[in-house]
């Protein structure tokens, strides 16, 4: 006898109805392949650390208020090693990398590091010590603090269509800011770093490459945003101290090819990303120079007052 | 500069006669090997009868690595359809040390990273209808606290376990919610020996633009200028195995960075020119097809 007074489910179940989200047009690049985004980078911003810097890039041309990369960075230091620590004959350089809580597009970031936050900080860290004589700061700590406040998105990591390069362009600029930070914190340094990065993209479908042979070799592009929409097969970031020609750091994603003895795939990605470093090396020495003599300028204006017997600073 | 794993306990005379002869041509290294020699090592597969693969792989020095793969069967969303990163999770316990440690974070994606890249075929492996997927489970547990870089000895180990992972035959439809076969003797292995197999990570350290050491100890890592994880993919139809990641590691105490006027090189400070980064990686190309060849060896043994 079946139950009259209710309304029974289907027996087997049902599925609820998922609606297929709405086929997203990948946005077409805007930019030429080779050329790269202009960047803001000013020093000092932060009054109370020692040494700070403000990385901004512009947004993508028909959207003038999306999301970009923005990055601060503080340096602190060098300040003694707290009492409990070992002894240490050289300074010792933490950075610490953290993506402000509204610095993702769509979902909001904990307080909490996460491990994509560590391994950044990790990897801003061993680009930067290189570049820094430790050895002149015995027993005292260097600590590099970077926030991410925007980031252009595509954080999710590498999926079936591609590598993702936002974590690449972060790290880029973390190592750019940060060199410009510990510049103006006035710590002894060999060189500067800067961050450049580069992919090899699938090539478009309609190119303006006419050259057959060419259609199926992947398409060299420096500074790629996750904006753009390339499909991207492999894409590398690298630290590079332009005046000494030394890498610090390299960190590649997806498969490169290498051949003996010619220009391959993976001289081709070092070349781009290398390109691009030194470019943004331009825009670090300019914002290094401007604080330096905005610092001549102050000295000198401090001297004069000191002439005339009229301290600020009496107080 | 804080990483547990590479603070030594040498003196900086100790790190300059290290340097100094791992400098020399031919390279002397303190325990004989060649530059390319790996530390002898224990491996075996199979281990854990309630994984669905397992491997165990012991280091000379006592360093040791279990690792135990699980697979369940999980719901595919069709609205994420494509973002497959989700469907492998890798932990690492690396025991005597915190969880926040640097060390594990960066073994933990350094094995992620290499097993998600778009030309592995992992996930297509996962896929067991257009509604449900396999989500597999890699947990790398490294038993004792390890004396050098445990990079290359997990992600060996990890390779093995991948390799040794068999999954249950589906019987039922593609349409229907999948039902499997019971009989673990006919379930199928997830890595075909005709296939591409898992990726495999070196740890490579160069001293002096010359001399290129694989399998490096904790002492000769700390007198490097340069250190990388070369993560390769390899395939039997393509000889050569190709390069899928690289990423730099720390290298260098910065305590022999004071004395370097007699002829101790800071090897602390500054990086490397890039054709060293290239032989490098050029070099780990052969040495990765060694390797590969000698896992074959372990599985085929088993």
């Amino acid at each position: 006898m079946t139950d009259r007074r209710r309304i029974n489910g289907p027996s087997e179940g049902t599925t609820p109805p998922v609606f297929a989200s709405a086929v997203v047009t990948k946005p077409t690049p805007t930019r030429a392949p080779d050329s790269l985004r202009k960047i803001f980078l000013k020093t000092s911003l932060t009054p109370p650390a020692t040494g700070s810097a403000f990385l901004e890039l512009p947004s993508p041309a028909p959207y003038p208020n999306s999301s970009t990369l923005k990055i601060t960075a503080s340096v602190y230091g060098p300040r003694p090693l707290p009492s409990s620590a070992a002894f240490s004959p050289h300074a010792r350089l933490t950075a610490e990398l953290k993506f402000a809580p509204f610095s993702t597009p769509h979902k909001r970031r904990g307080y909490v590091r996460d491990a994509v936050e560590r391994d950044l900080s990790v990897q801003l860290q061993n680009a930067l010590v290189k570049s820094i004589k430790t050895g002149a700061y015995p027993k005292s700590g260097i600590d590099v603090f970077i926030t991410v406040l925007d980031c252009e998105g595509g954080l999710d990591g590498d999926d079936d269509e591609g590598v993702e390069v936002g974590l690449m362009g972060v790290l880029a600029g973390a190592i750019t800011c940060a060199s410009a930070a510990v510049a103006d914190a006035g710590i002894e340094c060999v060189d500067l770093v800067s961050g450049g990065v580069a992919a090899l993209v699938k090539r478009p479908q309609n190119s303006d490459a006419m050259d057959t042979d060419g259609m199926n070799a992947p398409m060299l592009v420096l500074d790629p945003s996750p904006a753009d929409g390339y499909q991207i097969l492999s894409a590398a970031v690298v630290g590079y101290m332009a005046g000494r020609e030394e890498v610090t750091l390299l960190w590649t994603k997806g498969s490169v090819g290498i051949l003996d003895g010619e220009e391959d795939e993976l001289d081709l990605l070092m070349d781009g990303a290398i390109m691009t470093a030194t470019a943004v090396r331009l825009v670090l020495n300019e914002a290094v120079k401007e604080r330096m003599l905005l610092g001549l300028a102050r000295s000198k204006g401090k001297l004069k007052e000191d002439g005339g017997g009229d301290v600020a600073m009496s107080s | 500069m804080a990483p547990s794993t590479l603070t030594t306990l040498i003196s900086p005379a100790e790190l300059s006669y290290l340097r100094s002869s791992l400098a020399l041509v031919p390279p002397i290294r303190p325990d004989a090997r060649t530059p390319t020699q790996f530390r002898p090592l224990v491996a075996e597969i199979d281990i854990l009868p309630s994984t669905n693969g397992s491997a165990r792989m012991v280091w000379g020095d006592g360093g040791e690595c279990v690792v135990g793969i699980k697979a369940e069967v999980e719901p595919t969303e069709p609205t994420s359809y494509g973002k497959r990163r989700n469907w492998v999770e890798v932990g690492v316990e690396v025991q005597g040390q915190r969880d926040d440690d640097p060390l594990g974070v960066f073994l933990g994606m350094t094995v992620g990273e290499s097993l998600l890249t778009p030309t592995s075929t992992l996930t297509e492996r996962l896929v067991i209808t257009p509604k449900f997927h396999w989500k597999l489970y890699i947990d790398i547990l490294l038993i004792t606290p390890p004396l050098s870089h445990p990079a290359t000895l997990l992600s060996l180990s990890t390779n093995l376990a991948l390799r040794s992972t068999r999954i249950p035959r589906l019987i039922s439809e593609s349409d229907e919610d999948p039902i499997f076969d019971d009989d673990w003797d006919a379930s199928i292995p997830l890595y075909s020996i005709t296939s591409q197999l898992p990726p495999i990570t070196l740890l490579v350290v160069s001293v002096e633009e010359r001399n290129i050491f694989f399998d490096p100890t904790r002492e000769e890592l700390s007198v490097g200028d340069c250190v990388l994880a070369i993560s390769l993919a390899s395939s039997p139809a393509h000889d050569a195995p190709k390069v899928i990641g690289v990423r730099t590691l720390e290298s260098g105490t910065g305590g022999i960075a004071a004395d370097a006027k007699d002829g101790v090189v800071a090897a602390s400070i500054g990086g490397v020119k890039r054709r060293v980064i290239k032989r490098i990686i050029k070099e780990s190309l052969s040495v990765g097809k060694e390797v590969f060849e000698s896992l074959q060896g372990v599985v085929d043994a088993n």
